[in-house]
């Protein structure tokens, strides 16, 4: 046995002569124990070569490279794993950039709407006791504010109608425009005009309104009721009752303030002396008796107020005294 | 010594020094079960390969069976290809050590290659257990490759007495581990004994 195991592991060394390998073989061949003992002896050469030095050394290179390997893969997934990073950075940021972007924008035309809307805004013109004004409104048109009045306009005529609000008395003289219809609207009715020049008198203090055209054509609608003008003509409606009538008027007689005058015809002094009152801003103290007197005449708005009462006094038995922005009328018995 | 599952379970988070310990525990057997098959210097090239590849995998690596079973398998895989690859650069019929390598993976399942494992490290104690004498002379014999002259003459002893010490030692081994392997011999022996004749002779 001791034999045998010299031949084989010489045979497994590669030491063996060709006689010798023809021995081992046959001795495998000779029963299946040896084969047994053969392959046994073969595994345990192989396997004894685990503590080689040959083995050791090769298992550092290897170790050597692999590590290298690996290192190389981390610093690779490390970059990936940065530029993943980078990358979604940039996807957030875009996407916050986006939405600030659009809120932003959103935003700032939200505003300008709102401004627009806004700024389309009302101005107040206010005539006080003792004054006339003359205003150009934006869309040309040229209007005359009476003494104790105001006119709200838009500054801007942006919807389809050009909308304003009198209070008191004021002359129009309209510019044309098809498309966007002039409204004057009171506290008791509307006039709706193309382009024209017309007047309208509403001071609350009246119980009549009176709407007087001079040139082209206006609808008065007051309540359920509407009345088309033509030159010349004049609407009167009753603030109480709303009645309208229209009638012929002396374009002269109402549109004379204009040029600082006040043309009057069998007025009674009630009405006289508002205007008086307005126009130069005093306070009139009389009798009541002494309203329905009515005067014609013409006041001018130049000449002192004496001039007025002197006439009335003359015309009538009355006498005057003018005190601090205040005119005492008494009838002489 | 970790416990596989802990080493796992480190290497899955990129631990280097793990990873490190997987492959000393794994590489010689791993590198001399594939030089049963392929030329020693593929062998190792293989064994790398299949750590790399297990490095690759190591987020989704599961352990189904045993890390061993895994490695070997892997390693038997690479093997196969290699003897494929071979096979198409040469004729392998002309190439009976080919041939031989072929047969003997065949016949190597996947369980007796972890048996293989075991094997190894059964012939690592086993060594520690020879004498000195008889542990001196197989290690300058086997381990570091020397000559039966060479060591006669580096231990001042004669050559018969160096072939001696090394068949002592096979002796011991085999009875240290004769009760270890006869199954996996039985099954290997039948056919690599045709081949074995073609190559030797």
């Amino acid at each position: 046995m001791d034999n045998v195991d010299l031949l084989i592991s010489r045979f497994l060394g590669g030491k063996s002569s060709a006689a010798e390998r023809e021995d081992v073989l046959k001795w495998i061949n000779k029963c299946p124990e040896n084969r047994k003992s053969f392959f046994l002896t073969k595994e345990i050469w192989e396997a004894s070569s685990i503590c080689s030095s040959e083995i050791i050394s090769e298992e550092t290179k290897q170790w050597q490279t692999l590590a290298w390997r690996i290192d190389g893969l981390l610093q690779k997934e490390k970059i990936i794993r940065r530029r993943i990073l980078v990358k979604q950075f940039f996807r957030i940021a875009s996407i916050v950039l986006i939405a600030l972007i659009t809120g932003w924008s959103g935003h700032s035309l939200y505003l300008r709407i709102k401004s627009k809307t806004t700024n389309v805004g009302y101005e107040m013109v206010i005539a006080s006791k003792g004054q006339v004004k003359e205003i150009f409104l934006a869309d040309g048109t040229h209007v005359w504010l009476n003494s104790d009045s105001q006119l709200k306009f838009p500054t801007e005529f942006t919807s389809k109608n050009r909308e304003i609000t009198l209070e008191g008395e004021a002359y129009f003289e309209v510019k044309k425009n098809e498309k966007s219809p002039f409204i004057v609207t009171t506290r008791t009715h509307k006039v709706k005009v193309l382009g024209t020049k017309f007047n309208i008198c509403e001071y609350p203090e009246d119980k009549i309104i009176e709407t007087t055209l001079s040139e082209g054509k206006v609808k008065v609608l007051a309540g359920d009721k509407i009345v088309d003008l033509l030159p010349g003509m004049q609407s009167r409606i009753n603030t109480e009752t709303l009645d309208v009538r229209v009638g012929q008027a002396d374009l002269d007689v109402h549109t004379a303030w204009i040029d600082g005058r006040y043309e009057f015809r069998d007025k009674p002094l009630e009405k006289i002396l508002s205007i008086v009152e307005r126009w130069y801003d005093v306070k009139v103290v009389y009798p009541a008796e002494m309203k329905q007197m009515c005067f014609s005449g013409v006041i001018k708005r130049h000449k002192p107020v004496n001039h007025l009462l002197d006439v009335i006094s003359a015309l009538q038995p009355i006498e005057y005294s003018i005190s601090d922005s205040e005119i005492i009328l008494k009838k002489i018995r | 010594m970790l416990d596989e599952n802990e080493l796992v379970r480190r290497i899955s988070d990129s631990d280097h020094e793990a990873f490190k310990e997987l492959f000393l525990r794994y590489y010689r057997p791993l590198a001399l079960y594939a030089r049963k098959f392929v030329l020693p210097e593929s062998a190792g090239d293989l064994v790398q390969e299949c750590f790399f590849q297990f490095w690759l995998n190591r987020k989704s690596f599961i352990v189904h069976t045993s890390l061993k079973a895994y490695l070997f398998a892997m390693l038997r895989h690479r093997c196969y290809h290699e003897l494929k690859k071979k096979a198409a650069l040469q004729h392998y019929e002309n190439d009976t050590l080919q041939r031989l390598r072929y047969e003997e993976w065949r016949y190597f399942e996947t369980e007796e290659s972890i048996f293989y494992f075991d094997l190894i490290e059964k012939t690592k104690k086993s060594f520690d257990k020879l004498p000195p004498k008889c542990r001196e002379v197989f290690d300058l014999s086997r381990q570091r490759g020397l000559s039966n002259k060479d060591i006669a003459e580096n231990l001042q002893i004669s050559q018969k007495m160096v072939e001696k010490q090394i068949t002592k030692a096979l002796k011991i081994f085999r009875n240290e581990l004769s009760d270890f392997l006869p199954l996996l011999i039985f099954c290997v022996s039948q056919l690599l004994l045709v081949v074995i004749r073609k190559v030797f002779f």
